[in-house]
């Protein structure tokens, strides 16, 4: 029976204030992040605000300037083989070797992969609809991205790390990538990290989200908690006021004269209580979208 | 920028600079170092047929080199395609700076070699050759971009043309006999029909690139390209990650040395067959000739071999070899098992015919021993393993610094020791006497191997500090850079022609063979995680 999600068994991934520049560009500052053995990690963001950076280090390709990371309890510089061996991993560019036939692919990386399971292997090329003789530079941008999506799972990876998995993809593929995969994956009570600026993808599967923006973590909870914990709530005042009063959790404001509608971050009891002592009454309270939360919290 | 032609010439200017200074100093090296080395032994005698032949041999090497960092320059057309400019306009603005610049380069060079060496080659007649041709086979690299019909194209044209440039320094089927001083009216009107026919080709086959439209692929195309795919598919399971990344560091990149070799000799040996024919000039060119290709060779296989990056212009690790399950120094001895197969297998291509040729023409009695070049007969004994050791030092040296992933500060570092040793030599030229400079570079080489062996050593200490490399390979690097300097001591003992300097300082430089055990996992590690 696989551990329930969150485990209480040691974090896949530890980020200790993980500090890293690009010249004057600060790509992270001081993040920490701890991803939890089983379920699916949502690690969001905009272009440019660390994610990548973020999962480079996780695999060994950046060497943290401050702080340690730690994957499977190993530094991943240190000791690629203990951490590699058991990341599968497909990249936001699809790097693969083009000269390759996917037959051979599927070949070569089985070599790296004690764990490598030829029958689900065959399953998902099969399911996938890759030909094994068909060339990776002959493959449709879905093919390769299916292609190295099945060097990524077929040694049933305890750690599934995909980068943007569904950017520029068809909806066909991505029904592949999130429905039939990263779940059945998380089922199984291994973990999934996958970054992605897709935010209706991450509401649909993620357990737990990390929001990253200009290279620092600003939040990072439960899908439901945060779901639970930020709400919009619309207060009117008993008389027109030019500037809204200050709400405690509130994370925006907008609106004008008597009625101003808050984004904010507690729960409903809280919130209503606060209202209570700025003279307002509660109108209107509904539940956010991870889309509305991410756009409060990286506007704030 | 106010114009689109300004901006056109100024991406492809700003782009390839570095490509183009680099294969300029690439393409006179030989030049500049056969010339001083003659000069120093006072065998410059521009009066010698043989010059004719060296002239029409640099000149040709130049404008390959220069060439092809042009091409590097020029990049793919296709990035253009979006912007809305007319398909004429980006061929003229691509093609009209490439050919005034080759023929500017040829033209410079000849006449700074003349200034220096005095060895009057002709300027006019190989500079407009040189941007007709550099015209032509761009015309025809995009005429057939993309399709398998490139190489057969681009080898007729360009073969077309060299022939056309040697019947201006003689028959064709025999030693050139004259510089091509004068440029005559056929030959310029020629020269210009080939420039004119060149841009009318590149309008047509951008245009067609530029819609989308591709070639036929006829089977026999289809069939050559299979042929020409390395190696043969693998078929079992691979016993371990090693063999697997063996496998996958041959197939990619390992095969291109021997194949370039393949490809030189059948080139060299159809020349001989259709210019030549005599058994005494096979077994000279096959050795001499084939054994400056292995050293050009080994330069090209550590070009490629060493590059881990995505592409030829960004050498950084990609993600794909990033994330093998494989340590730092496990890479490097696979890649550094590559190197050495692929040197291995491209010196044997090499040195069985050279062989097998040698012992049958001389049992035959078609050539004898003593009629052959004498430094043949005095090398014949330490030549065959040097051409071994040779392109192994240049291919796992320049090996190691492409797996850095950052060829730019070496690139600048080689630039710079080129640029100062010549203009060193320059001025040593009007400076020093011809003995004071001798002695000069003898000091300067010293220091150059010195530097060399403490480098060397320190790239030792590093690594066995990281604990990259074991005591093992440490004490066997040092046996075997021994066991080399041995080898030149015996040279020296049975054939002493070397100063005693010069053979300490070829020792230095033997440590760079074994240096990049050390460096390979270093250079790795460092391009890996960055």
């Amino acid at each position: 029976m696989p551990d329930p999600f969150p485990s209480s068994a040691p974090p896949v991934v530890n980020i200790a204030r993980v500090t890293r520049q690009f010249g004057t560009k600060t790509a992270l500052d001081e993040v920490s992040l701890v991803v939890p053995r089983g379920g699916v990690f949502g690690l969001i963001g905009g272009n440019g605000a660390g994610k990548t950076t973020l999962i480079k280090h996780i695999l060994g390709m950046l060497q943290p300037q401050a702080g340690t990371v730690q994957v499977f309890g190993l530094d991943p510089v240190a000791n690629p083989v203990g951490t590699l061996g058991r990341i599968g991993y497909l990249s936001e560019d699809r790097d693969l070797p083009n000269w390759m036939r996917v037959g051979e692919l599927m070949r070569y990386t089985q070599a790296f992969f004690p764990n490598w399971d030829e029958a689900y292997a065959e399953e998902l090329r099969s399911a996938f609809d890759l030909d094994p003789k068909a060339k990776v530079q002959n493959l449709s941008r879905g093919q390769r991205a299916r292609a190295g999506l099945l060097v990524a799972l077929a040694h049933r990876p305890d750690l599934l790390v995909l980068d943007e998995p569904s950017s520029g993809l068809d909806p066909v593929v991505r029904r592949d990538i999130l429905g039939a995969i990263i779940r059945t994956i998380a089922d199984e009570g291994r973990t999934v990290l996958f970054s992605s600026h897709l935010l209706d993808e991450v509401e649909r599967v993620a357990d737990r989200v990390a929001i990253i923006h200009q290279g620092r973590i600003v939040l990072t909870a439960p899908m439901d908690e945060i779901k639970d914990t930020h709400r919009r709530m619309t207060l009117r005042f008993g008389q027109s006021v030019d500037r809204p009063p200050t709400l405690v959790g509130a994370l925006s404001c907008d609106g004008g004269g008597a009625e101003w509608t808050y984004i904010c971050n507690g729960e409903s009891g809280q919130l209503r209580r606060a209202a209570d002592a700025i003279g307002a009454t509660v109108v209107d309270e509904a539940s956010l979208s991870l889309d509305e939360i991410f756009v409060s919290r990286v506007l704030k | 920028m106010r114009t689109v032609p300004s901006a056109l010439m100024w991406e492809f200017l700003n782009r390839g600079r570095w490509q183009l200074l680099l294969m300029t100093c690439m393409g006179n090296t030989i030049p500049l170092l056969l010339f001083t080395a003659l000069r120093t032994h006072g065998a410059l005698d521009t009066g010698d047929s043989a010059f004719i032949v060296m002239h029409l041999a640099l000149v040709q090497v130049n404008m390959f080199v220069f060439g092809a960092g042009m091409m590097l320059a020029l990049g793919q057309m296709s990035r253009l395609y979006a912007y809305p400019v007319r398909t004429s306009t980006l061929v003229t603005w691509h093609l009209l700076p490439a050919m005034v610049l080759m023929a500017l380069e040829t033209w410079l060079t000849s006449a700074v070699l003349n200034a220096i060496y005095d060895v009057q080659w002709p300027l006019w007649g190989p500079a407009l050759f040189a941007a007709a041709a550099m015209a032509a086979v761009i015309a025809v690299m995009w005429l057939t971009e993309k399709s398998a019909w490139l190489p057969w194209a681009v080898g007729l044209v360009g073969s077309a043309l060299g022939l056309w440039f040697k019947t201006r320094h003689g028959p064709l089927f025999d030693l050139p006999t004259h510089y091509w001083n004068d440029v005559t009216l056929s030959e310029g009107i020629t020269l210009s029909l080939i420039a004119a026919a060149a841009y009318a080709v590149a309008v047509y086959g951008v245009s067609r690139n530029r819609r989308g439209e591709t070639w036929p692929a006829l089977g026999i195309v289809a069939w050559f390209e299979r042929l020409s795919e390395p190696g043969s598919t693998a078929t079992g399971r691979f016993r371990s990650p090693a063999e697997a990344q063996l496998w996958f560091e041959w197939r990619k990149k390992g095969w291109a040395m021997p194949a370039c070799v393949f490809f030189g000799l059948v080139m060299g040996g159809g020349g001989w067959l259709v210019f030549n024919r005599d058994p005494k000039e096979l077994i000279e060119g096959l050795v001499m000739g084939g054994g400056a290709m292995m050293g050009a060779m080994g330069m090209l296989g550590g070009l490629i071999i060493g590059n881990c990056g995505l592409n030829d212009a960004n050498h950084a690790m990609g993600h794909f070899l990033a994330t093998r399950p494989l340590t730092n120094p496990q890479l490097a001895r696979i890649m550094l098992w590559n190197a050495a197969k692929s040197v291995w297998y491209a010196w044997l291509l090499w040195a069985i015919p050279v062989v097998v040729l040698s012992l049958l023409v001389v049992l035959t009695g078609s050539v004898s021993v003593a009629t052959l070049d004498p430094f043949l007969q005095q090398a014949w004994w330490w030549y065959l393993p040097a051409a071994l050791l040779g392109p192994w030092v240049i291919c796992a040296c320049l090996a190691a610094i492409m797996m850095t992933g950052r060829s730019q500060p070496f690139v600048s570092l080689v630039l710079g020791g080129f640029t100062a040793a010549f203009v060193t030599n320059v001025a040593l030229e009007y400076t020093l006497s011809s003995e004071q400079r001798s002695q000069f570079w003898r000091v300067a080489f010293a220091v150059v191997s010195g530097v060399i062996v403490l480098g060397t050593v320190w790239l030792f200490a590093i690594a066995r500090r990281r604990e990259m490399i074991t005591m093992p390979t440490v004490w066997g690097s040092l046996a075997a850079w021994c066991a080399l300097v041995a080898g030149l001591i015996v040279s020296q003992w049975v054939d002493p022609r070397l100063p005693v300097i010069v053979c300490v300082c070829f020792a230095g430089m033997l440590a760079l063979a074994v240096a990049p055990f050390a460096a390979t996992p270093l250079a790795l590690a460092w391009n890996r995680t960055r």
